[in-house]
C-alpha cells in the first residue's frame, strides 16, 4: 500500500515515520507470534492498543495463553515490565507502592509499588478485591499514582494489560462497569486451530519460548511510534462515522447501557493506530467497523429481553455496525 | 417454488390488468376512425390474447424472451387468420399466399391511412389493420416492461406514446374520462407490481389470501411511488414536447364528440390554408362561417391569405412584415399598385365571424382600405392579410367593420400594364432550382402567339377553364409541389384532374415561369344570400383558392382557372375585350353570364363530397400518426439510456481535480454494478464495496479468499481479470485518499488514468453479469430509475447482517 501513501503531509506522518514503524511493529509482531502461534489478530490488537496508549483486557478460560501473550508482547519490548499477579488478599498498596520510614534517614520513603512500570500485566485481575481492583484503574486512568499526599508519574510508555477469567468462574470479583470501560479493548483469545495447537506442542514441551524472546524495541522507539500515530489523519466523515455508532448503541432497544464518549474517543484512538499499523496516515471508516467489536462490546450491557433471548453484546454491535450508514461525503471547503 | 398451476392465477391476474391498462389507453384511438368499434374489437382481442399467452408462458417460468417470442406468434398467427386466413392452410396455417395477403392488407392499410383525414369514414375499413397491428405491439411492449422485466413505472412510456398520438392529432385531444381511467389502470398495475415484488421476497404476515393490500399489509411503497414519479415527469415533458417540436401536426378540422354526425355545431379552425381547404371541403357538414352586411348589392370573394412563396413543395405564406404600425384599427390602408385610373366603387361591410371558425387570419375583401377589428390583427402592406399577432387569437366569434374598393378595370388598362417594379418582381416570379422545365416548356406553349402579360394570363386561365381538357374533382390528394403539379398538368392517369388547390398552385406556378408576379390566395367563393336584407353568408363549402397576378397601376388581380362547374364566371375584366376568351368561356359554359348568375356551387358540392367519402382522397396525417406512434415508442424507450448517458457525461465534464475524478470514477462504478441488477449499499465502506464489485468480475459465485489485512480488492476472481482488479484496487486507493487522507496530491491522478480504470472494471463488470443483465443494463439502467446513492437503508437487518458475515468470511 506504499503507492497509496500521502507523501506531502507535512507535519503529519511522513513516509519514513510510517516505514520505521511498521519495521518496529513487524518486529514486535513476529517475536509475540513465535509464543503465541495461530493468533496474529490478537497480537495486532495488542500492538493497536500498545501504540494509543491504552490498556487492554484479555478475557478467556484459563491456559488458553493469555499470560503468555502479555508476557510475550512485554519481553518483546526493552522497558520495565512487572507483574502483578492479583488475588484476594492482595492490598492497593501492594500497587500502588507505600510509604515506609528509613530508621536511618528518619524519613518516610517510597516504596514503588507493582504499577511502576511501562508494561504491567495485571494476572487475573478479577480475582482481587474491588478496592485493590479500583486502585489500579485509577492509576490506569490518571497515569500517576498518589501516596501520602504525594503524587508520582507514570512513565511512558504505559500498558496494562490484564488478564481475566469469564466471570461465572469461582472467586471472582466481576469489574463493575465504570471499570471496564477504562480498558480500551477487550479481546478474547479463543482455542488455537489444531495446526497451531501442534506446533504449540512442539516448541513448548521442553523449554519455555518465552526464555528465548529477545527484545526488538525499546522504550524509546515506541513513544516514537505513539508520536507517529498521534499523527494519523482523522477525516470529519470517519468521525462522523465513530460518533454513529457510538450514538447508535446508545438507542439500541437491545442495550441497556450504550458506549460513553470515552468509548468513542478510544475507538477513534485505536482506528488511527490500526490505520498506521496498515501503512496509511489517515483513518478509513473500514478501520472504524474492524475494532468496533472488541473496544466496545466489554463495556455495552444488554437488557434483560435480549441477555434472555441470548443476544450478546458482540452480536448487538455488529448489527449495529451493519446496519449505520456510511456518512456522505460533504462537498469540499477548499 | 410454487407449482406452476398455483402460479398461473397470480400471473393472469396481472397479464389481465395489463392488457386492460393498454386496451384503456387504445380507447383514446377512437377518435380516428368514424366507426371506432372497427379496430377496438379486435384490439381488445389481441390484447386478451397477449395477457392470456403471457400469463400461462410466464406460469411456466419461461425466460421473457421466450415469452415474448411467444406472444408475438401467436398474435402473428391471429393476424394471419384474419387478415389472409382465406389464403391460410386450415385457415390458420400461414401459407406464401396468405402472408402475402398481409402483406397487401397492411399495404392497403398504409394507403388508405395515407389518404382519409381523421376520422377515417366506415366506408374504408382496409384503414384498421395498421391501427390493431400498432395497438397489438404495444400491448405486447407494455406486458415485457411491466411484467417480463418488472419494469411497471417504465410501460407507462409506450402507454403514453400511444396516448400522445390522438391527443397530438384530434383537435380537442381525447376525452378526460378516458384519460382518467388510463392513469387509474396504470396505477393499479404500479401497486400490483409493488405487491409482487413484496410476494416474492418473503411470506405475507396477514393470513388473508386476498388481493394484495398496501394499507392492510403495512408496507412502504415509497420506492416505487418515487420511480413512478420519476416516469412520470420524464413522460409528461415528452408529451408535452413532442407535438411542439411536429408543427404540421396542428389541429385542424374536427367534430364534436359525436363524430361524424355533421350537425353542424362543429368547429373549423384554419391555420395552414392550403392544407385545410380541402379538409373542409370535403366535410359533410356545410358550416355557415362567415356573414357579412354589406352595401355591395354582389359581394364577391373573401380573401383569408396569400401563398406567396413557392418552394418546390408546396406554397406557403411568405413571413410577413407587421410592424406595430400596421394595426387593423381602422387605419387606411393602401392597396399594393393601385393608381387612380381605375375605376372603383367603395363599399363599407360588417363581418361576422361564426364562433366555429378559428382562423388565424381576418377574412376580407380585396383590396380593403380599412378594417377595425378589436384585438391585435395587423397586416403586411404587400400582401394585405390580416393575421393575428397575438398567440391563440383567432377570428373565431369576432365581428369587426371595413372599407373595401370594388375595382373594375379594363382589360385594356391591365393589357398595357407597364412591367411590374423591381421589389414585385423578384420576390414573386421566384421558383426553386428544381422547378421542372416540362411546366416552363408547357406555359410557353399555351402561350405561344401571345404578346402582351395580361393576354398570357388569361390564355393560361382559358387552358385551365377549357381548352386544357381539365375535370374538377376533390378526388385528388392534397399537394401543391412541383411532383403534384407535374402529375395535375400531364396527361397521366389522374392528370387533368382536381380542384381549386391545384388549379391555383399550378396556374400561379406556371405564371411566375412566365415571369409573371403570382401568388396563390385563400379564401371563400361568392357568398350565399342570407335572408337578412343586404347580409351574405360563406360557409365551409365556399372555401376556395384562386391565382392573383400583378399589374401595375391596378395591383393584384383575381383570376380563376378553376372550372366553372365549381366556380362559375371568370372575373369581368378577363372576358370583356379579349374575344378568344370570351369565346372559349361561353362554350365551355353556357351559363357564364357575367355577376347575375348565382355560382352552381350546390349540385357540384353534392357531387363532389360524395367522391370524397367514397374514396380515398387526401394525405392526412392519419398514417403519419403511426410513424409517430412508432417515433415515440422509440424515443420513449431510449429516455432512460440517454438519462444514463448524459449523466456519466456530466460527470466527467464537471470533475477538474484527482478528488472529483476519483469520486466520478467511483459513481460512476457505482451505477454501473447497479445497472446490472446488482444492489449496492449505503453502508458498505469504499473496500466493503470494492470486494463486492471485485467479486462480480468473473464468476460471482467464487469469491477468492482475502486474508491479506489490508487489500481490500484482493478478493474476487482475480485471475479471471487481473487488470481489472489492479484497476479497480488503484481506484479504491484513490477514492480512499480523496475521501479520507488530509490531502491529495495534484499528480495523484488523471481524468484519463481515472477514465480508464473504471473502464477497465466496467468491462469486467459487464464481463461477469448474464447476457440478459447487460441487455437491461444498456435499455433499462437502474441507476437512472433509482439514484443509487440514495439506496440502502431499505435493506433489512438480516440483509446487513449476512452482508457483515460475508465481510468477515471474505
Amino acid at each position: 500500500m506504499t503507492s497509496t501513501r500521502d507523501r506531502d503531509a507535512a507535519p503529519p506522518a511522513a513516509v519514513a515515520d510510517l516505514d520505521t514503524l511498521d519495521r518496529v511493529a513487524g518486529r514486535i509482531r513476529a517475536s509475540i507470534e513465535k509464543v503465541i502461534e495461530g493468533k496474529p489478530e490478537v497480537a495486532r490488537l495488542a500492538l493497536v492498543v500498545l501504540l494509543s496508549e491504552g490498556h487492554l483486557l484479555i478475557e478467556d478460560v484459563p491456559g488458553v495463553g493469555k499470560t503468555m501473550l502479555s508476557k510475550a508482547l512485554a519481553r518483546s519490548i526493552d522497558c520495565t515490565v512487572r507483574r502483578i499477579q492479583f488475588t484476594p488478599d492482595l492490598l492497593p498498596s501492594d500497587v500502588t507502592g507505600v510509604s515506609v520510614f528509613n530508621q536511618d534517614t528518619r524519613q518516610f520513603e517510597f516504596r514503588p509499588g507493582g504499577i511502576f512500570a511501562n508494561i504491567v500485566v495485571g494476572d487475573e485481575i478479577n480475582r482481587a478485591s474491588p478496592k485493590t481492583q479500583s486502585a489500579l484503574l485509577e492509576c490506569m486512568e490518571e497515569r500517576q499514582v498518589t501516596v501520602d499526599g504525594t503524587t508520582y508519574a507514570l512513565d511512558t510508555p504505559f500498558m496494562v494489560i490484564a488478564t481475566q477469567n469469564p466471570i461465572e468462574m469461582e472467586g471472582t470479583y466481576a469489574l463493575p462497569e465504570a471499570q471496564r470501560d477504562r480498558f480500551m479493548a477487550r479481546v478474547s483469545m479463543g482455542y488455537p486451530v489444531e495446526s497451531a495447537e501442534i506446533a504449540m506442542l512442539d516448541t513448548h514441551t521442553f523449554a519455555n519460548p518465552l526464555d528465548d524472546l529477545e527484545p526488538v524495541a525499546d522504550a524509546a522507539e515506541i513513544r516514537k511510534l505513539i508520536d507517529i500515530v498521534g499523527q494519523v489523519h482523522v477525516s470529519v466523515v470517519v468521525q462522523r462515522y465513530a460518533v454513529a455508532i457510538a450514538t447508535a448503541t446508545r438507542r439500541s432497544p437491545e442495550l441497556m447501557l450504550g458506549a460513553s464518549p470515552r468509548a468513542t474517543l478510544h475507538l477513534v484512538r485505536a482506528a488511527k493506530a490500526s490505520a498506521a499499523l496498515s501503512g496509511r496516515d489517515y483513518v478509513l471508516p473500514d478501520d472504524v467497523q474492524g475494532l468496533t467489536e472488541q473496544v466496545l462490546a466489554h463495556r455495552l450491557l444488554t437488557t434483560v429481553e435480549a441477555s434472555m433471548s441470548g443476544r450478546t453484546p458482540e452480536a448487538a454491535v455488529r448489527q449495529i455496525v451493519a446496519d449505520v450508514p456510511m456518512p456522505e461525503n460533504r462537498p469540499r471547503t477548499s | 417454488m410454487r407449482p406452476a398451476q398455483d402460479l398461473l392465477p397470480a400471473t393472469l391476474g396481472r397479464s389481465l390488468l395489463a392488457a386492460l391498462t393498454t386496451f384503456v389507453t387504445l380507447l383514446s384511438w377512437s377518435g380516428f376512425a368514424e366507426q371506432p368499434s372497427g379496430f377496438l374489437v379486435p384490439l381488445f382481442l389481441a390484447c386478451l390474447l397477449v395477457a392470456l399467452v403471457g400469463a400461462v408462458l410466464r406460469a411456466a417460468r419461461l425466460p421473457v424472451v421466450v415469452v415474448a417470442a411467444g406472444q408475438l406468434v401467436v398474435l402473428a398467427l391471429w393476424l394471419q387468420h384474419r387478415l389472409g386466413g382465406h389464403e391460410a392452410l386450415l385457415g390458420w396455417l400461414p401459407t406464401t399466399d396468405s402472408v402475402r395477403a398481409v402483406g397487401s392488407a397492411l399495404h392497403a392499410s398504409g394507403v388508405a391511412a395515407q389518404s382519409y383525414p381523421s376520422p377515417v369514414p366506415a366506408t374504408a375499413p382496409e384503414f384498421y389493420p395498421l391501427l390493431v397491428v400498432t395497438g397489438a405491439a404495444t400491448a405486447v411492449l407494455v406486458d415485457l416492461l411491466a411484467l417480463g422485466l418488472r419494469r411497471a413505472p417504465l410501460s407507462g412510456l409506450p402507454l403514453l406514446a400511444a396516448y400522445t398520438a390522438p391527443v397530438s392529432i384530434l383537435d380537442g385531444g381525447v376525452s378526460w374520462v378516458t384519460f382518467a381511467a388510463a392513469a387509474l389502470c396504470f396505477l393499479f398495475l404500479l401497486a400490483a407490481d409493488h405487491g409482487h415484488r413484496l410476494e416474492h421476497w418473503g411470506h405475507r404476515l396477514s393470513p388473508a389470501r386476498g388481493p394484495f393490500d398496501v394499507s392492510r399489509d403495512g408496507v412502504s411503497t415509497g420506492g416505487v411511488w418515487s420511480s413512478a414519479r420519476k416516469i412520470g415527469f420524464t413522460a409528461t415533458g415528452l408529451a408535452v414536447v413532442a407535438p411542439l417540436l411536429l408543427p404540421t401536426f396542428h389541429a385542424h378540422l374536427f367534430d364534436g364528440p359525436g363524430t361524424g354526425t355533421g350537425a353542424g355545431d362543429g368547429g373549423v379552425s384554419l391555420s395552414n390554408p392550403i392544407v385545410d381547404l380541402k379538409r373542409d371541403l370535403v366535410r359533410g357538414a356545410d358550416v355557415p362561417l362567415v356573414t357579412v352586411s354589406t352595401d355591395d348589392p354582389d359581394p364577391s370573394y373573401l380573401r383569408l391569405t396569400v401563398l406567396n412563396s413557392f418552394d418546390g413543395a408546396a406554397w406557403r405564406p411568405a413571413t410577413r412584415e407587421i410592424p406595430r404600425s400596421q394595426r387593423a384599427d381602422g387605419e387606411t390602408v393602401t392597396p399594393p399598385g393601385l393608381l387612380r385610373g381605375v375605376a372603383r366603387t367603395a363599399h363599407t361591410a360588417t363581418v361576422h365571424v361564426d364562433r366555429s371558425f378559428a382562423s388565424r387570419w381576418l377574412p376580407t375583401p380585396y383590396p380593403v382600405t380599412s378594417v377595425d377589428a378589436p384585438g391585435d390583427w395587423r397586416y403586411d402592406s404587400t400582401t394585405l392579410d390580416f393575421l393575428s399577432a397575438t398567440d391563440g387569437q383567432t377570428a373565431a366569434g369576432l365581428s369587426y367593420r371595413l372599407r373595401s374598393l370594388e375595382l373594375r378595370p379594363t382589360a385594356t388598362q391591365l393589357d398595357e400594364a407597364p412591367a411590374a417594379p423591381a421589389s414585385v418582381f423578384s420576390s414573386d416570379t421566384a421558383l426553386p432550382r428544381s422547378f421542372p422545365a416540362s411546366i416552363r416548356r408547357l406555359a410557353d406553349r399555351v402561350t405561344a402567339g401571345r404578346t402582351s402579360t395580361f393576354e398570357r394570363a388569361v390564355a393560361l386561365q382559358d387552358w385551365f377553364r377549357v381548352s386544357g381538357g381539365f375535370r374538377y374533382s376533390l378526388a385528388r390528394p392534397s399537394g401543391t409541389g412541383t411532383d403534384d403539379l407535374v402529375g395535375f398538368l400531364g396527361r397521366g392517369k389522374d392528370g387533368r384532374v382536381g380542384y381549386c388547390e391545384q388549379f391555383a398552385a399550378a396556374m400561379a406556378a406556371m405564371g411566375r415561369s412566365l415571369g409573371i408576379p403570382s401568388r396563390v390566395a385563400v379564401g371563400f367563393l361568392s357568398p350565399q344570400r342570407d335572408a337578412r336584407p343586404h347580409t351574405w353568408t360563406y360557409s365551409s363549402h365556399d372555401l376556395h383558392a384562386w391565382p392573383e397576378m400583378y399589374f401595375d397601376g391596378v395591383g393584384w388581380v383575381r383570376f380563376e382557372p378553376t372550372p366553372q362547374t365549381r366556380t362559375g364566371a371568370v372575373p369581368a375584366y378577363t372576358r370583356t375585350e379579349l374575344p378568344q376568351a370570351t369565346r372559349s368561356s361561353s362554350a365551355g359554359a353556357p351559363a357564364a353570364v357575367p355577376s347575375a348568375t348565382a355560382p352552381t356551387r350546390r349540385p357540384d358540392l353534392q357531387r363532389t363530397v360524395g367522391a370524397a367519402t367514397s374514396s380515398p382522397t387526401d394525405r392526412s396525417r392519419v398514417g403519419q400518426l403511426v410513424l409517430l406512434a412508432a417515433l415515440l415508442v422509440l424515443a420513449g424507450s431510449l429516455v432512460p439510456r440517454v438519462l444514463r448517458v448524459r449523466r456519466s457525461h456530466r460527470r466527467w465534464a464537471a470533475a477538474g481535480d484527482p478528488r472529483d475524478w476519483a469520486e466520478a470514477g467511483w459513481q460512476e462504478l457505482r451505477d454501473t454494478y447497479v445497472d446490472l441488477g446488482r444492489a449496492w449499499d449505503r453502508r458498505w465502506t469504499v473496500r466493503g464495496a470494492a470486494r463486492r464489485v471485485a467479486a462480480s468480475f468473473g464468476d460471482p459465485g467464487r469469491p477468492a479468499a482475502d486474508t491479506g489485512t489490508d487489500t481490500g480488492t484482493r478478493g474476487g476472481t482475480a485471475a479471471s481479470a487481473p487488470e481489472a482488479v489492479a484497476a479497480l484496487h488503484r481506484l479504491t486507493g484513490l477514492v480512499e485518499r480523496a475521501r479520507y487522507a488530509r490531502s491529495l496530491p495534484e499528480d495523484a491522478a488523471t481524468g484519463d488514468t481515472v477514465r480508464r480504470d473504471v473502464a477497465a472494471c466496467v468491462a469486467a463488470l459487464r464481463a461477469g453479469a448474464p447476457r440478459r443483465d447487460r441487455i437491461r443494463a444498456w435499455w433499462v439502467p437502474a441507476s437512472v430509475l433509482r439514484d443509487p446513492a440514495r439506496d440502502g437503508g431499505r435493506a433489512s437487518g438480516l440483509t446487513g447482517l449476512r452482508s457483515t458475515t460475508v465481510d468477515r468470511a471474505v
